[in-house]
């Protein structure tokens, strides 16, 4: 069964459209902003930004993967994500 | 096929104790309402928290449970696929909008649209907001109403109208303050109960490996397939729900607005939207679906207990009711459901209601005073309540609510998340462009629906014509097309202004004058510090001038000048903000201790025996 139309073929649709409007709004702050004050005033949260992207977006392709290699235990480093995603809020950002 | 399942006493008992206990809670808060000030945004002092799970709360309604987890039931994991696309559009509402709305004191988006653009703008955003947010308390009652009936053996329009009412009445008592306390419990129950489920559910099956195993692999997909079934499709449900959707909630939705506007500061605000979507919202995605994978499971091993027939819109308390090990339980899970209706559905209601004063009722009255518009608020809370009931009447006839709220969203929301996202981010887009592109958009929209083949096929990306239901969710790339399109070639077409002075604050462009605005002078490069004051050095003076005076002491260790906005708080963190207030710094107070006026006082109702802090704001 050809399941590329279930799984990779959204999957790449999703964060080709995401990292545009994601990628999009990250230089619009910039420049709003200004490099030096976005990066020098806010650095923790622009760094959780960028962290909160690779995290939800790891989160789809490792429950991709986990499905067609059938390896639920791959949802582990979901977790281990979640938990260190947890911790980096509740700690860093002010 | 809906099968009734049986109650004792108990389970009446606990139910009854819950939602009695949430007026209850309703009432003790409505003491410490004011104003609409209190009334629609809690004095604008909560920490992110509070406003986080409330913000959670809010989102995860009843809707939800109903929504997911018939579609975790249907298709699996994919039910889950539209929760975490929030992300994608954090830097513009975290670092444009929120900073727009709170340092502007926008009270409603349809207040920003009228100074961002011009009245006209404003009155065709209320209209719609309006039309949004009772849309929005029709389907959560619409699920309630889906839920509760295996259970109550009701016709569903009686349950509607009982929950509406009782909802309607507390939310027209107790007021936003009300809502965020009881949504902060009421979210951490709906948490607890979905997980709880899940684990019911695991272990009535056996274990995590029976139910992997039960599921097949297109079931453990996280994203749906391309283009087909055209009920559920990855295509049509990203552009409806996670596109239009995610951001008609985050950027226009007024029940939203008004967490942001009742947090303590812009950083409470923006923390509180990241640990939502990053923290809570991923086990609420579990919470609200896991019902339907588990019945999946249960249906494709032992088809005898639950049938495959079995209507998709009462999962969760099907299987509450076949994977809960007592009656107590099952009664704790349904009151969790109970809990996201009325956390939801009591937002909804005092947005509404926040829409219609401060944009209907306010600009036409003469002055009216805070009392008399404290009771229109009550009074429109009660009314909205009521047209809420008639909308779910009307999405009753729609079939599935997923489909239902689809269909909504993606013809209600693209004209205004059009005019929002051009107004914000495009200094040039003119009050013209704006009326234009939601007249004309209109227009297009109404075309779509009539000659669905012809104007949606296009970008239908292979999805299959349903004449009976065209296009469900693939409309809304259709909509939003046509008004963004409308709304870039008028604004190309006319003169751009000579400058943008008039919209100081209210572009990200032009967001650097917000904070000197919302603090009405310079902004004090020391702003952050922040010292703690035993209560016993607080004296309150007769004053009624929202001041606060410091020794010299202190305003050497704050680092203050004389009309600076202070934050003045109970230690007591997990108090979220309760006893505080903001007020203004005076001059150097002549005695040793803190001289605060009466009426901050009177608003943050100090324990003066306790420890507090001050912090310099702005």
């Amino acid at each position: 069964m050809d399941l590329f139309s279930h799984s990779w073929l959204p999957f790449l649709y999703q964060y080709s459209f995401g990292l545009l409007i994601f990628g999009g709004g990250l230089f619009a702050i910039f420049k709003a902003y200004g490099h030096e004050v976005l990066w020098g005033e806010y650095k923790a949260f622009v760094v959780a930004l960028v962290w909160g992207f690779i995290y939800v977006t790891s989160i789809h392709l490792i429950m991709t993967v986990a499905a067609l290699n059938n390896a639920p235990q791959l949802y582990f480093i979901i977790l281990a994500g979640y938990l260190i995603t947890a911790l980096l809020l509740s700690r860093y950002i002010r | 096929m809906t099968p009734e399942i049986a109650t004792s006493s108990l389970f009446w008992f606990i139910l009854v104790f819950y939602v009695s206990f949430v007026l209850g809670a309703g009432l003790f808060f409505a003491r410490n309402n004011q104003s609409t000030e209190d009334f629609f945004f809690g004095g604008r002092r909560f920490s992110w928290w509070l406003i986080g799970m409330s913000m959670l709360a809010t989102g995860v309604g009843s809707h939800s449970f109903a929504k997911y987890a018939s579609k975790g039931f249907e298709y699996g994991f994919s039910s889950t696929m539209t929760y975490m696309n929030d992300w994608f559009f954090m830097p513009l509402l975290l670092f444009g909008w929120i900073p727009i709305i709170y340092y502007m004191k926008v009270n409603s988006i349809p207040e920003y649209f009228e100074r961002r653009f011009n009245s006209t703008v404003r009155n065709l955003s209320t209209f719609t907001m309006i039309l949004y947010l009772i849309g929005y308390i029709g389907i959560g009652l619409l699920a309630l109403g889906s839920l509760l009936q295996p259970i109550l053996g009701w016709d569903i329009e009686t349950i509607i109208i009982t929950i509406a009412l009782i909802s309607g009445i507390y939310v027209s008592l107790g007021g936003q303050t009300a809502i965020i306390f009881t949504d902060f419990l009421q979210g951490v129950v709906l948490l607890f109960a979905g997980l709880l489920i899940f684990g019911l559910g695991i272990a009535y099956l056996g274990g995590f490996d029976i139910f992997w195993n039960a599921l097949s692999t297109t079931n453990k997909l996280p994203l749906a397939d391309f283009n087909s079934p055209p009920d559920f499709n990855f295509v049509g449900v990203f552009w409806q729900d996670g596109v239009v959707g995610s951001v008609g909630f985050a950027f226009m939705n007024q029940a939203v607005i008004m967490r942001f506007l009742s947090s303590r500061s812009v950083a409470h605000a923006r923390r509180a939207t990241m640990m939502n979507v990053l923290v809570f919202l991923p086990i609420a995605t579990i919470a609200v679906s896991n019902a339907g994978w588990v019945a999946r499971a249960i249906t494709n091993t032992s088809p005898e207990v639950l049938a495959e027939t079995t209507n998709p819109n009462s999962i969760f308390t099907v299987v509450a009711g076949i994977v809960a090990s007592s009656e107590a339980v099952f009664a704790f899970l349904v009151a969790a459901v109970v809990a996201a209706l009325m956390s939801s559905l009591d937002s909804q209601i005092n947005a509404s209601a926040a829409v219609v004063v401060n944009d209907i009722y306010t600009p036409r009255a003469k002055n009216p005073s805070e009392k008399t518009r404290l009771r229109v608020s009550m009074l429109t809370s009660a009314g909205v309540t009521i047209i809420g009931i008639g909308a779910a009447f009307l999405f009753a006839q729609y079939g599935t609510i997923y489909e239902a709220h689809g269909a909504f969203h993606s013809v209600v929301t693209p004209p205004m998340v059009t005019m929002i996202f051009l107004g914000i981010f495009w200094q040039r887009f003119s009050a013209q462009a704006a009326v234009l592109s939601f007249v004309i958009g209109s227009v297009f929209i109404v075309l779509g629906i009539i000659y669905p083949f012809e104007l949606i096929t296009p970008f239908a990306h292979g999805t299959e014509f349903v004449p009976e239901k065209p296009y469900s969710y693939i409309r809304a790339l259709y909509n939003l097309v046509a008004c963004v399109s409308i709304g870039v070639i008028v604004t190309l077409l006319t003169k751009p202004p000579k400058n943008y002075d008039h919209i100081k604050g209210l572009t990200l462009w032009t967001i650097k004058d917000g904070a000197e605005h919302f603090k009405g002078a310079k902004v004090n490069p020391n702003a952050g510090i922040t010292i703690t004051v035993p209560g016993s050095e607080i004296i309150v003076s007769e004053d009624e001038n929202n001041k606060i005076c410091l020794p010299q002491k202190y305003m050497d260790q704050i680092k203050g000048n004389v009309g600076d906005l202070m934050y003045i708080s109970d230690k007591r963190w997990y108090l979220g903000g309760l006893k505080s207030t903001h007020a203004n710094l005076g001059s150097v107070s002549k005695f040793d201790g803190v001289i605060i006026s009466k009426d901050v006082q009177r608003h943050a109702q100090f324990d003066l025996s306790r420890d507090l802090i001050i912090e310099l704001e702005v």
